[in-house]
């Protein structure tokens, strides 16, 4: 097989500064390629090419950024559906899976041979910006509200995430940290969140919302998710989550949380955007409630549905440092 | 067929650098040192689309007649998905030629993929065109 080098460029990021040559066939294929013929659509979802990750600009360690504040504005203008029942339907798909973690639409080549993912270029250490960010979402200005006896330890599990975090493992991120719902279906009496995985452990997780009237049921076993009962007030669903376990972090920043953990979830419909906002107290690790909140607007209508992801942990005891995401 | 393993910075077929692709769960810095890559030959013997990894199991034979299994990782098939690659894009059995990173820790035959070149010419870079920037991480 011979390779034509057809082009070269500066790879940006830290001292690695290489040349790149990427290798094309010559002219003469002709067929349709496997690449063109398994062409699957890219991007689909809410996070077409994740314009909301990567940034913290809520101070909260967690890296999402928020939808342009235009988009937010332009999707609470449209008309509210609502179900028979007469309160707002959520059902659709809303989220980025996670925090909205980065991913990125792929492209072609020019001729239409070469496939790239288009993931960020890391260097053979850490970039520079990437570690800033890293270091910012350790310092936010609204981190959870750790007892000051507490705060050395999140730090220190944070700075060593990927040997410490349970989520590594392919244990399950569980509820909050799951984030926002990627897909919402609401039915009378129950709503169902399900998550999406982009880049984690996490499996297939869902929660299914109790909204009959029914109380917490005090003989359900502790759990990743929590038991979730909600009820509506005005056109604000209102999810309390209690009996969680305590093996779960917040986020990937190292941060605990006791079997204590009380979570009160709103969503608000206006138009194509969920006002989402949590409210997490444990008095066991908090000062105070750490209150979170993000908008979503409604994403994919008619894509792919969420696909199986099993977790299965290969690399783990090749890990050679501390570096983290 | 002649197998080609390289180490270093002298790649077969005169690639090379693309930085290494970041990885979602970890990162990649954590594990492998792009500035250490290498190319071989080989035949697709298994595929894992699993989170928080995608691994790709292959089969190197060396300048002996040795066949030696390699592991090659990569993003989870979210990221993967989002980005046009999906698990029926490779098969059990096709001979490609495969572009890593090294393991920091010394594993010989484990890798971090950088590209997949088919038989019939067409590649999957798991990363950016080197003219393009990547987005992300």
């Amino acid at each position: 097989m011979k390779f034509r080098l057809v082009g070269c460029a500066k790879v940006a990021g830290l001292a690695l500064t290489a040349l790149c040559f990427m290798p094309v066939l010559g002219t003469a294929q002709t067929a349709q390629t496997p690449a063109q013929t398994k062409k699957v659509p890219t991007g689909y979802g809410l996070d077409k090419d994740q314009p909301f990750a990567g940034a913290d600009p809520n101070g909260t360690g967690l890296p999402w950024k928020e939808p342009p504040a235009e988009e937010i504005e332009a999707a609470r203008k449209k008309p509210t559906p609502h179900l028979a029942d007469g309160h707002p339907d959520l059902t659709g798909f809303w989220a980025p899976a996670g925090w909205g973690y980065a991913v990125s639409a792929g492209t072609d080549s020019a001729d239409g041979k070469t496939h790239y993912t288009q993931r960020r270029q890391e260097g053979p250490v850490q970039p520079p910006d990437k570690v800033a960010e890293l270091k910012h979402r350790l310092e936010g200005s609204n981190l959870p509200p750790y007892r000051p006896e507490l705060i050395d330890k999140v730090k220190y599990l944070g700075s060593h995430q990927s040997h410490e975090d349970p989520a590594f493992k392919c244990a399950p991120k569980g509820f909050p940290r799951v984030g926002p719902p990627t897909e919402i279906v609401q039915v009378p009496n129950e709503i169902v969140f399900l998550y999406d995985t982009v880049n984690s452990s996490e499996q297939n997780a869902f929660r299914i919302v109790s909204t009959d009237g029914r109380e917490h049921d005090a003989s359900l076993n502790p759990s990743y998710y929590g038991d979730s009962i909600g009820h509506w007030e005005g056109n604000t669903m209102v999810i309390d989550v209690t009996n969680f376990v305590d093996d779960t972090w917040l986020s990937q920043n190292g941060t605990i949380h006791s079997d204590a953990m009380h979570v009160v979830e709103k969503l608000t419909r206006e138009g194509l955007m969920i006002d989402w906002q949590l409210s997490i107290e444990d008095p066991k690790v908090f000062t105070r409630p750490w209150v979170i909140e993000r908008h979503l607007i409604h994403g994919l209508q008619g894509g792919h549905a969420l696909e199986e992801a099993p977790c299965v942990d290969h690399d783990y005891g090749h890990l050679v440092n501390d570096d983290r995401n | 067929m002649r197998q080609n393993l390289r180490n270093g910075l002298t790649m077969a077929f005169g690639l090379l650098l693309l930085a290494i692709p970041a990885l979602a769960h970890h990162s990649a810095t954590a594990e492998f040192d792009s500035s250490k890559s290498f190319s071989v030959k080989a035949t697709i013997t298994k595929l894992e689309w699993v989170n928080p990894h995608v691994y790709m199991y292959a089969d190197v034979t060396d300048e002996s007649g040795k066949v030696i299994p390699y592991s090659f990782e990569t993003g989870p098939p979210g990221n993967l998905r989002r980005a046009g690659v999906v698990r029926t894009m490779f098969n059990v059995g096709d001979v490609v030629t495969i572009e890593a990173a090294v393991a920091k820790d010394g594993s010989k035959h484990l890798g971090l993929l950088k590209a997949v070149h088919f038989a019939d010419g067409h590649t999957i870079v798991f990363g950016s065109a080197a003219d393009s920037e990547g987005k992300n991480y």
